[in-house]
């Protein structure tokens, strides 16, 4: 059963919804930039920070003041959601699922209680279900909902837990949305691992020192053709193919040659039934940290060879963890419908371990039908998606 | 059509050796021997959260493979959680030892596994709150829809700190630790029970969903967790949460229970509820969140 792609909404550093998100990658404009709102942090950090209050996002999420203590993940999912859902209803005819996805839920209100030891209350927003509970009474949903917890793959594997379920017949529509905000337990955990760029990371960059993280949101709406015919919602999208493997080498460390994610690229082309010269463009997860640029690097390298157009993001946003994998599959979305791809930013110098070469200026002289987009995780989860017309 | 194969639960009791049904007066939860049970690894740093699903998982997968590992956790290593905030406060922010951190991440579980039975098979770890098991066993059936075998569970951890926060919200229950793992196949064969369907759904519509499956209580049995079904029309069933607490994915060990009774022939009764003599299916009805409910339904 084909899976289409109908509705599309993002908040990020680069842009507050689709079209800005688009004309920052078009003009190589980073959201990069010192974090600020996130105060207290014991040196400079870059990072994709949005710069905007948790009481700025409710009044764009039309919420009123009592709700300006909500997470901010949830803040940032709900305007994510609405752009994505429009003025779409919920249908006794078309059983509507929805899976979140976030690592961090709400730490930002569990950190200020540790802090601070007010409004224990706030600790009822901790568990990673927070946002998708409350996007589901919010849309009136009353069918499955889940959220999937894999670290920086988690909205990755939401997109292919929604495609799934759609193809074995198990929904007719699925909402995927995938949040994280910038918070000290993550900043403070990326940095006592000291894969934190002090300066502006640099994917795939010969002399990279580790990545930048960035807060987002993004939704995607999935439907099937009975689910279609009855919404009427234009195809933007299909979701051809999906592969999960697990690298099984470490907890948090990719494999040197990447084993996990060549498996988890060659499930996805032979679910999308595609040899690998068919992928016009790979959105690689490129963080910038020595080892996932490294071991992704030749991974693809070793499944398309040494001609492939690749490269990443992060440059852009940041990483922003579990919304990484739904924030590239709409930008991946984005080159098929403009023909663009989006060059890495701040490269400089190819890396000697590899022989394949990077994007590293704005192609708008292709063809772009299919794009193949990774998300590599601890936990050794690596996700593979296969994005087409 | 997901068949379970295995199951392995943690919980009151020694449940891990001698099943849920021979363990229903335990009152604290039994750790099994895991030197014995996770060979070959330092168990020294490890966290109970990942012992009780490596020790589960490694009964269930009984020295074979699977093509996935899937798990639940409804609040995952809280204890790593807090100790990682702890540091950063308490340091003022300055040099913190990542191990917390990396251990605090929700799919360290699965990844352990995954790291443990050298699984390189799809892995993916579900947190729904009071639901989470049921997001779980869903991906896990299909899963053996598309002819994949797989091994499905859940986990929770009772840590002080979780039960002191329970305390002053005045939550009326506090929080147990528990872990119940199942192995999942589209084989028939030797199966020891049929997972018909897992359903997550809104309270209101418990009663249209048991007519839509023919619910007979002269041929069928409820199980319940964490409240009784009593607000329900004529709806009484044994409820689980009494013998293995309260935990965000204690469904999971209802789970087992009712595989446990759907093999069990000398067992006319359970808590005072009377179990149909000729069994079909029973159902699990997970009252734990607070808007929501998971059913699973299984028959032999």
């Amino acid at each position: 059963m084909k899976v289409s792609v109908t509705g599309l909404g993002i908040v990020s550093a680069i842009g507050m919804n689709l079209e800005e998100n688009h004309n920052s990658l078009k003009t190589l404009k980073s959201g990069i930039s010192r974090i600020e709102l996130l105060s207290n942090l014991d040196k400079a950090f870059l990072g994709g920070e949005i710069k905007l209050t948790n009481k700025q996002l409710a009044e764009i999420a039309f919420l009123n003041e009592e709700n300006e203590c909500l997470p901010r993940s949830l803040l940032l999912s709900l305007i994510a959601t609405k752009q994505a859902w429009g003025d779409s209803k919920p249908s006794k005819s078309i059983r509507t699922a929805i899976i979140g996805s976030t690592t961090i839920g709400g730490m930002d209100l569990t950190e200020d209680y540790f802090k601070t030891k007010r409004n224990i209350h706030s600790l009822e927003n901790h568990p990673c279900s927070v946002v998708t509970d409350y996007l589901s009474d919010y849309f009136q949903l009353d069918g499955f909902k889940t959220t999937i917890s894999t670290a920086c793959s988690s909205s990755a594997n939401g997109i292919m837990l929604g495609a799934r379920m759609i193809k074995n017949n198990f929904a007719d529509r699925v909402l995927v949305v995938g949040g994280d905000a910038l918070t000290h337990f993550t900043v403070n955990g990326f940095n006592s691992l000291l894969i934190y760029d002090s300066e502006l990371c640099k994917p795939f960059d010969n002399n990279r020192k580790g990545l930048n993280l960035g807060e987002a949101a993004a939704c995607v709406v999935l439907e099937n053709e009975k689910s279609i015919s009855i919404t009427k919602n234009k195809k933007i999208a299909t979701v051809l193919g999906w592969g999960n493997a697990n690298d099984a080498y470490h907890q948090t460390a990719s494999s040197p040659n990447g084993e996990g994610a060549q498996k988890a690229m060659q499930l996805a082309l032979v679910e999308a039934k595609l040899s690998p010269s068919k992928i016009d463009y790979v959105n690689a997860h490129g963080t910038a940290t020595s080892n996932n640029d490294l071991s992704e690097g030749r991974a693809i390298e070793s499944i398309f060879g040494e001609s492939q157009l690749f490269s990443s993001t992060k440059g852009y946003t940041g990483h922003t963890l579990a919304a990484a994998g739904i924030v590239e599959f709409i930008y991946s979305i984005l080159s098929i419908e403009t023909n663009t791809l989006f060059p890495l930013l701040n490269y400089n110098e190819k890396m000697s371990e590899l022989k394949i070469r990077p994007i590293s200026e704005l192609k708008t002289d292709v063809v772009i039908k299919r794009v193949l987009s990774n998300s590599f995780g601890f936990g050794g989860n690596n996700t593979t998606l296969i994005i087409g017309e | 059509m997901a068949f379970i194969h295995k199951y392995s639960t943690i919980s009151n009791g020694d449940t891990f050796n001698f099943g849920i049904l021979n363990n229903l007066d335990g009152n604290n939860i039994t750790h099994p021997d895991y030197k014995n049970a996770i060979l070959g690894v330092n168990l020294r740093r490890m966290s109970d959260i990942v012992k009780m699903g490596l020790a589960n998982s490694i009964k269930c997968l009984n020295g074979s493979q699977v093509d996935g590992v899937v798990v639940a956790t409804g609040l995952g290593s809280m204890l790593n959680t807090e100790l990682f905030i702890s540091s950063f406060i308490d340091n003022n922010q300055s040099i913190l030892s990542p191990t917390p951190f990396i251990n605090s991440v929700h799919n360290t579980i699965s990844g352990e596994i995954a790291l443990h039975t050298k699984n390189h098979g799809y892995n993916t770890t579900y947190s729904q709150g009071g639901v989470s098991f049921e997001g779980a066993l869903l991906d896990a059936i299909l899963l053996t829809n598309e002819g994949k075998t797989v091994i499905v569970g859940g986990v929770d951890e009772s840590i002080p700190v979780l039960n002191e926060i329970l305390s002053k919200l005045k939550s009326k229950r506090l929080f147990s630790s528990g872990s119940s793992f199942f192995n999942l196949s589209p084989n028939k064969k030797n199966s020891i029970a049929e997972v018909v369907n897992c359903i997550i759904t809104k309270r209101e519509k418990l009663n249209s969903l048991l007519d839509a499956y023919n619910y007979s209580p002269k041929k069928d049995f409820i199980l319940s967790g964490n409240s009784s079904c009593k607000y329900v029309n004529n709806l009484e069933g044994v409820n689980y949460s009494n013998y293995c607490g309260t935990y965000m994915t204690n469904s999971s060990y209802g789970l087992q229970m009712g595989v446990e009774l759907l093999n069990t022939s000398n067992i006319s009764e359970l808590n005072g509820f009377n179990i149909p003599k000729k069994l079909n299916r029973i159902f699990i009805i997970n009252h734990s969140s607070n808007q929501d409910i998971g059913i699973i339904i299984i028959k032999k």
